[in-house]
């Protein structure tokens, strides 16, 4: 009894603790930047200004041509674009490659070509091919989405229990109840996994994409408040684009409960 | 002269849902020097927990532990413990494990050496020095198991079931071993054990233990001549009296 | 047996590359759509060649392989360092956990790439930008891998070291760092083809030299054969770095394999 007062005890301070790291970081932040003005706001804004721009982004247009929520908008269109076809070519060829032996020795010399290029590196091809428009870049995050996507679902079929697959064997199953009465099931975790790794790799490379050839979103926000020395949007920028990623993965996070809530162990 | 362990009227609890949970209670325990005592008991009945206890690594709830005169509150090299399941260091070779202790005592390099190499050879690994944990079977990782804590010249060895989880065949076999090995290098042995004939093949005292909470239900005296033979009548004998005390219902 | 299969699993693997080649030189021959905005395999390969012995802008292509590659290691490196202290501190101390855990939670959701304007603004357009998105990329990943190894740290084992006369002091050394050791690899394993895919970014956006600036050079002068090189090249050091990686993960963690 006495440990568990000790426990919940330690806890309590140690959340103290974590509020305030946060809090004495804002305040150097602001120390440093308004109070002493030892950076100038063209370098860092202080915390205070960044939350003002953040407000005023709602409603101002300028410099950028757009609010905020107009940006995030079109960055999640592309974005969710390219994510969806990734998965939803990306998930099942991963499958399959692991599940088919034909598919296994032919496609995967080929997935191996392409794997380590990463996504952004196809950009000027791609423009070469469909110019700079929403076609070209929902194209490279669909290709960073779907080289995680394959890779996860691959390894999460291949770890399956030979002992489980006997199993099913010894009770009749088909091969294809036992892909995905037993491989499948098996595999979602990684499945999961491979789902969140893609969409920070498709967030990333959309960032990097609306940076080089976009005239809206947050990438596109970001690099014209570069050119005009306004750090305190880059700034507003940045956490708008982490706010909307990690929503984004909470609801993966969510969708995973929903789906593996019968009987999963964690 | 004093017993090498001294456990006096030891408890121990854990908190639960439901209050706390009595393991232990009120065990006082002695065990001689170069002795070997076995604690038989079925099943979860806190010997574990109490080995943990006596080697430092749990504090007792209240009671007292000595070893060799002086009070233990905190682990350290004078009790060595010999795990349930092995618990080596996998990054360790076999040579890295047993030289561990003496490592942390600051012996130099070459002394260690020689010493560890020593265990080794009298737990019979010669040849495999240099092979990782999860190169090994199991009974050859007891076997580290077994060397490491020597090397480290405890006081007191505990030894937690440490042949539970090998097949049958190795099982005597380690047992033979480790009676050969505590012939040449006589120890202090707390020996856990759920198997009556292991218990009466090691041990020079027997004390049976209840199941939870534990308690010390009755001792027993084993002075058969080394080694012994597992088919002989007073062996029998012994094990029919020992079996007749444990309660059925706790198996 | 063995040995059989994976006779068949070449074949069918050189097949699938020699039909792939094929198509692409098919499809690009002359005269069709493709044909006018890409080369074939062939052209590409030559180019590649002649890339070896005539500069691109001012260098050769090992010139901006050299570079891309001095970016990367000098990045990875600091983030591997930075992140290996950071991620066994708040993974062994709970007060380190408590002060740093919340600031590195609240940075980790940026993702890297998104740090490029503001590390122009803070760094300039030199080398000091690259070396910081460089930094940003691999940094995260080295620390929470390394977290979780520091955490994942079994206290059987450390009990078993502090039985053995294994000072309190002594036991960060003695046991979480090399139990943590698998767990690092891992981190570093993401954070090098992070890194990698950051340098590229890095040098597209902002740059005079590299693999990266090698093929934006190529889309401002419409030159097609450049940028595939240059992307057959990012592939092959990406491949190159990866394998390395991964052979110094096997020899060092030899002991953690199942």
């Amino acid at each position: 009894m006495n440990q568990n007062k000790n426990g919940t005890k330690d806890n309590k301070k140690y959340i103290l603790m974590s509020i305030c790291s946060v809090l004495v970081f804002l305040f150097i932040w602001e120390l440093v930047t308004d109070v002493l003005g030892i950076f100038k706001s063209t370098m860092l804004p202080s915390p205070v200004k960044v939350f003002g721009t953040f407000i005023d982004k709602f409603t101002n247009t300028k410099p950028d041509g757009a609010t905020i929520q107009v940006h995030t908008l079109a960055s999640l269109k592309v974005a969710l674009s390219g994510y969806l076809i990734g998965v939803g070519i990306g998930v099942p060829l991963g499958i399959a490659m692991a599940w088919f032996r034909k598919v296994d020795c032919f496609v995967t010399p080929l997935f191996d070509l392409l794997r380590p290029v990463p996504g952004i590196a196809w950009l000027p091809v791609l423009i070469v091919f469909f110019g700079i428009g929403l076609l070209s870049k929902a194209m490279v995050i669909f290709l960073s989405a779907f080289i995680a996507c394959v890779i996860n679902s691959y390894s999460g079929i291949k770890n399956t229990r030979m002992v489980h697959l006997w199993v099913g064997q010894t009770f009749g199953a088909t091969r294809s109840q036992l892909l995905f009465k037993v491989a499948i099931p098996t595999a979602l975790p990684m499945i999961f996994t491979g789902l969140k790794v893609a969409l920070g790799a498709s967030w990333n490379a959309l960032i990097a994409a609306e940076l080089l050839a976009s005239t809206k979103g947050l990438g596109f926000m970001i690099n014209q408040a570069r050119g005009i020395y306004r750090p305190d949007i880059i700034l507003v920028g940045m956490i708008a684009v982490g706010i909307t990623g990690a929503i984004l993965g909470y609801l993966i996070e969510l969708l995973q409960k929903l789906v593996m809530k019968r009987g999963w162990r964690q | 002269m004093s017993g090498m362990i001294q456990c006096e009227h030891i408890v121990k609890k854990f908190p639960g849902v439901n209050g706390d949970y009595e393991v232990i209670k009120d065990i006082s325990i002695e065990a001689k020097k170069n002795e070997i005592l076995v604690l038989f008991g079925s099943g979860q009945c806190g010997k574990t927990t109490l080995l943990k206890v006596i080697a430092g690594l749990e504090p007792v709830t209240s009671g007292k532990i000595f070893i060799n005169g002086k009070e233990k509150t905190a682990p350290g090299p004078e009790c060595g413990l010999v795990y349930q399941t092995t618990v080596l260091f996998p990054w360790l070779t076999t040579m890295g494990n047993v030289e561990y202790g003496p490592k942390m005592r600051g012996m130099s390099k070459k002394e260690r050496r020689e010493k560890a190499q020593h265990y080794i050879d009298l737990v019979g690994l010669r040849g495999f020095e240099k092979s990782f944990p999860n190169q090994l079977s199991g009974g050859m990782r007891q076997r580290v198991g077994i060397a490491r804590v020597y090397c480290n010249e405890p006081d007191v060895l505990l030894m937690d079931e440490p042949f539970g989880h090998l097949d049958a065949q190795t099982r005597y076999l380690m047992q033979e071993e480790l009676e050969r090995i505590w012939q040449t290098e006589k120890r202090t042995i707390v020996f856990v054990t759920n198997n009556i004939e292991e218990a009466l093949y090691l041990a020079d005292r027997v004390l049976v233990m209840s199941n939870c909470p534990a308690v010390i239900k009755k001792e027993f005296k084993v002075d058969l001549p080394r080694p012994r033979d597992y088919t002989s009548p007073e062996f029998l004998r012994l094990r029919q009296e020992i079996t007749s005390i444990v309660d059925p219902a706790e198996l | 047996m063995k040995k059989k299969i994976d006779v068949t699993r070449i074949i069918m693997g050189i097949l699938a590359v020699v039909l792939f080649l094929c198509l692409w030189t098919l499809s690009t021959r002359e005269g069709t759509t493709l044909g006018k905005l890409m080369p074939g395999p062939g052209e590409v390969f030559k180019r590649l060649l002649k890339m070896t012995h005539t500069n691109i802008g001012s260098l050769t292509i090992f010139g901006h392989m050299l570079n891309s590659l001095r970016r990367v290691l000098v990045g990875f490196f600091l983030a591997s360092v930075c992140g290996i202290l950071l991620g066994l501190g708040m993974g062994w101390n709970r007060k380190c956990e408590a002060i740093l855990r919340p600031l590195f939670e609240l940075i980790r959701p940026i993702p890297p790439l998104a740090w490029i304007s503001l590390a122009i603004v803070w760094f300039g357009l030199g080398e000091g930008g690259k070396y910081f998105i460089i930094f940003v990329s691999g940094f995260a990943n080295v620390t929470i891998n390394v977290y979780s190894g520091a955490k994942a740290v079994d206290p059987e084992v450390i009990g078993a070291a502090r039985m053995l006369g294994c000072p309190k002091h002594r036991i960060f050394t003695s046991v979480v760092l090399p139990s943590s050791i698998p767990y690092i690899f891992t981190g570093l394993q993401i954070a090098i083809s992070s890194s990698w895919a950051a340098v590229v970014a890095a040098e597209m956006v902002r740059s005079t030299n590299g693999i990266g600036w090698m093929i934006t050079a190529g889309q401002n002068i419409n030159d097609m054969e450049q940028i595939l090189a240059g992307i057959i090249v990012i592939g092959v050091v990406g491949f190159l770095l990866t394998t390395i990686m991964r052979g110094i993960e096997a020899r060092l963690c030899a002991w953690s394999r199942v």
